[in-house]
């Protein structure tokens, strides 16, 4: 299908997500210019402060996006809200820099002119300074729509909607035309809000800014009014887009079972954080997640066998089996010595006692009678191990690198954290690693995506499904999977213990008749 | 007009200004010379308050200045300084009607208030509409004026005001300057440390070194003065200052009845070690309010040179 048919077919849903991006930007900016300049103004009138704020608002800037909202969710909860929160400050710190700066290099003959005709202060700053600083603080306000409107994708992620469901949508599909369809749209805003506000600035050298700031406000007050709001009856599911999105993921299970869900869409990692301050009642989680116990929550049964098997294995390239031989027979010792309930522990004493990945794995190995050693940066690695971007999958990545390097000669680096199945396969493919964890189930129906029928029959079986994707693997792209670690972690919804009790649910059939009740 | 009664001022404990008692009169124009650092903007920006003096008191019409609020103290003040600071972003006649809007004026009296004032300051009435970055820096300069007059004050003050420009424009502006007309009524308070300035510009001079008072009193009595130290002051220009004060008038002879005439007033060139005289072929000069009479040579000019 090419990009524009993609693209009609889904412009509604385009229209709504370019929608939401553009209120949260305008929102968080508008906030931002409001908020940003007067703290600007402030640290102009007190420069001592001046120092200490701008560092304040420079450290901000450097975290991490994802880090940052996350820390929200105990705060603010999940959706506008907080991804508003983290766009303003974002926003902040070109804002207070341009108005701090765009004040301080008014001419001083100028200011003293102005002090001397006997203006107050206030005037002063209403009728010199701002106006001409106005032009270095709508370069400000311009730096950060742009920043806004790229940061903003990255809310998808909390359920803040936005262009970023496609674009991550896509990623995790593989689908490029709906990467396409969110990320064109974005660049396009982009450079809308750049060109506009350039043209705002270029208007203010003659004229001063305000009435112009008026009409600004008055279009935003207006699109916060009809804010949607988000308060809902129903259960909240929050589910990663790759799980809403896929044929095998949460439309398959809703023709299934039936789930009248209302879907908010998130980042993996920071749905259990969700679920357990109760933003939302129901997630897409792992059968082995660490936190399952550590937040109690409660693992719905999959009573009509709905998720595919997903048993981890190494997968390997055959180049590199084939260059170090040693490696194969190194690695046999992890075959099936894995077990659900081990590996939910191996995670929780990540996730939850906060222990270093790499003593996790070495004491694990040490377990298994292999005298395992920490992993250290090498310039000239033999082999390099990829790894996805969540507490398991890195851990196996560990374990299988320091066991390569406990058992054979071999100098072993670490690539982990991909965000997305197909990245990091992508890279095994190319060569650019040699190795990284991934299950059997995703390996079916992510990579090889068989469209034939017969398909169906083999997808709850847990041998025939490995023995499938091993044989393709190594004729289609000379990948081998290595024998499994023997733990199944399938998707699984979960909820609140007390909750599902409350509510008396202990099946996904249960929760369909609750929701359809 | 003004009164500075035991006036001191420092900065971070070292003395700019120190027990300053001297009176302004209601209309005089006043200069404060000195070299940089003398005191002598310090001295000027404390009468509106730009500086808080330390001890002392500045009266304005025998009223302390510590009992007028700061502001409404500016703006019964004129005061322009050396780079006018017009505002760019605002035009000549929003520049010019400013201080009278401040001063919460009528419409219809800032418009008409502001038309008179380009009028005096000898710009077309197209300026108004301009920025002043379309304006050459004379233009600047009496807009800057007119700004600074607007309001009718009793006063201005005049902070370096034409040290900024070129000096054949300097010439011309010192020259517009004493021929607008409201300015006349005006008492002025004139910073500068161009002795040059401060005799064709002011009615009394006070020239100020390290904060204290040399000398005061008029240009006459300046240029007059034996003092030591502002003959120091004054330094190798002093013969050049003087001559620059005198008519040289050329006299006709008649010799056989003894009377003279004069017949023309010479241009005089004088640099610290030489006299000379121009545009003239006649052999008898002499220098007004003077009896008697020279040739005009180098060495009776030399002589004359003597007799100041």
């Amino acid at each position: 299908m090419s990009f524009v048919n993609y693209f009609e077919n889904n412009f509604s849903e385009i229209l709504d997500q370019t929608i939401e991006h553009f209120q949260l930007t305008i929102v968080a900016l508008f906030i931002a210019t409001l908020v940003g300049s007067l703290i600007g103004i402030f640290i102009a009138r007190h420069q001592k402060l001046a120092n200490p704020i701008l560092s304040v608002v420079n450290i901000i800037q450097t975290i991490p996006s994802l880090a940052l909202l996350g820390f929200f969710i105990p705060i603010l909860g999940i959706g506008a809200v907080p991804a508003i929160v983290a766009l303003f400050l974002y926003a902040l710190l070109p804002i207070v820099r341009n108005t701090y700066t765009g004040i301080l290099q008014v001419d001083p003959a100028i200011k003293e002119a102005a002090i001397g005709l006997g203006m107050t202060k206030s005037q002063q700053l209403i009728q010199v300074e701002l106006p001409l600083s106005g032009p270095v603080i709508l370069a400000g306000i311009r730096t950060a729509s742009v920043i806004n409107v790229g940061i903003a994708t990255i809310c998808a992620l909390i359920a803040a909607g936005g262009l970023g469901e496609s674009i991550f949508g896509g990623i995790s599909l593989n689908n490029v035309n709906m990467i396409l369809s969110g990320a064109i749209p974005a660049s396009l805003m982009a450079l809308a809000f750049d060109g506009l506000l350039g043209i705002v600035q270029k208007v203010s050298q003659k004229k001063p800014a305000v009435p112009l700031i008026a009409v600004v406000s008055i279009f935003v007050l207006s699109i916060i009014s009809v804010w949607p709001d988000t308060k809902t009856d129903k259960l909240v599911a929050g589910f990663n887009s790759e799980f809403i999105q896929r044929e095998d993921g949460f439309v398959g299970l809703d023709k299934l079972y039936g789930l009248p869900l209302e879907i908010r869409e998130m980042e993996i990692g920071l749905m259990y954080e969700a679920l357990r301050i109760g933003e939302v009642d129901v997630i897409d989680g792992f059968s082995t997640d660490g936190r399952i116990k550590a937040f109690d929550l409660k693992l719905l049964k999959d009573d009509k066998g709905y998720f595919p098997p997903y048993f981890a294995a190494p997968l390997f390239r055959q180049e590199t089996l084939d260059k170090y031989p040693q490696l194969e027979n190194a690695l046999t010792k992890l075959e099936s010595i894995i077990s659900n309930q081990k590996m939910a522990e191996l995670n929780s004493e990540i996730d939850q006692s906060h222990k270093d990945p790499q003593l996790v794995a070495q004491e694990f190995l040490n377990s298994i009678g292999v005298k395992a050693n920490f992993i250290e940066d090498d310039d000239n690695p033999d082999i390099i191990i990829g790894s996805k971007a969540f507490t398991e999958n890195y851990l196996l990545a560990y374990i299988i690198g320091q066991l390569i390097e406990a058992e054979t000669s071999l100098k072993v680096s670490l690539k982990l954290g991909f965000g997305g199945t197909k990245l990091l396969f992508d890279a095994l493919n190319t060569g650019e690693i040699d190795c990284y964890p991934e299950y059997t189930g995703t390996g079916l129906l992510v990579i090889l995506q068989p469209e034939n029928e017969g398909i169906k029959e083999i997808l709850h079986n847990r041998n025939e499904v490995y023995k499938y994707v091993k044989s393709e693997f190594q004729s289609r792209y000379g990948i081998k999977w290595l024998p499994e670690f023997g733990f199944n972690n399938t998707f699984a919804l979960m909820m609140r213990r007390e909750h599902a009790e409350k509510l008396e649910i202990e099946s996904i059939s249960q929760l369909s008749q609750t929701l359809n009740k | 007009m003004i009164r500075f009664e035991g006036v001191k001022k420092a900065f971070d404990n070292h003395i700019v200004v120190n027990d300053l008692n001297f009176e302004i009169k209601k209309g005089e124009s006043f200069c404060l010379l000195g070299k940089s650092g003398s005191g002598k903007t310090t001295t000027l920006k404390m009468i509106n308050k730009l500086v808080e003096k330390d001890s002392g008191s500045i009266l304005i019409n025998d009223q302390s200045i510590d009992a007028i609020e700061e502001n409404s103290l500016r703006r019964r003040i004129g005061y322009m300084i050396q780079d006018v600071g017009l505002f760019p972003h605002l035009t000549v006649e929003k520049n010019i009607g400013l201080p009278l809007k401040l001063g919460k004026k009528e419409k219809e009296e800032i418009n008409s208030r502001v038309q008179e004032l380009i009028d005096q300051i000898g710009l077309d009435q197209s300026y108004l509409s301009r920025f002043p970055s379309q304006l050459s820096g004379g233009q600047q300069q009496r807009v800057g004026i007119a700004r600074a007059i607007a309001n009718k004050p009793e006063l201005l003050l005049m902070d370096e005001p034409f040290s900024a420009l070129d000096p054949i424009l300097r010439d011309q502006m010192q020259s517009d300057f004493l021929h607008i007309e409201e300015l006349k009524g005006i008492t002025k308070v004139i910073v500068t440390h161009d002795i040059n300035e401060a005799l064709r510009l002011a009615d009394r001079i006070c020239i100020l070194h390290d904060g204290e008072i040399l000398f005061i009193g008029t240009k006459e009595e300046l240029l007059n003065s034996t003092n030591s130290i502002v003959n120091d002051f004054l330094g190798t220009d002093r013969l050049f200052m003087r001559f620059k004060n005198l008519t040289i008038e050329a006299i006709t002879k008649n010799l056989y009845s003894e009377t003279e005439a004069i017949s023309d007033i010479l241009e005089l060139e004088a640099t610290s070690s030489a006299i000379t005289l121009l545009n003239t072929d006649i052999p008898f000069v002499r220098i007004k309010g003077n009896k008697e009479v020279f040739k005009k040579d180098d060495i009776i000019l030399n002589a004359l040179k003597d007799q100041i």
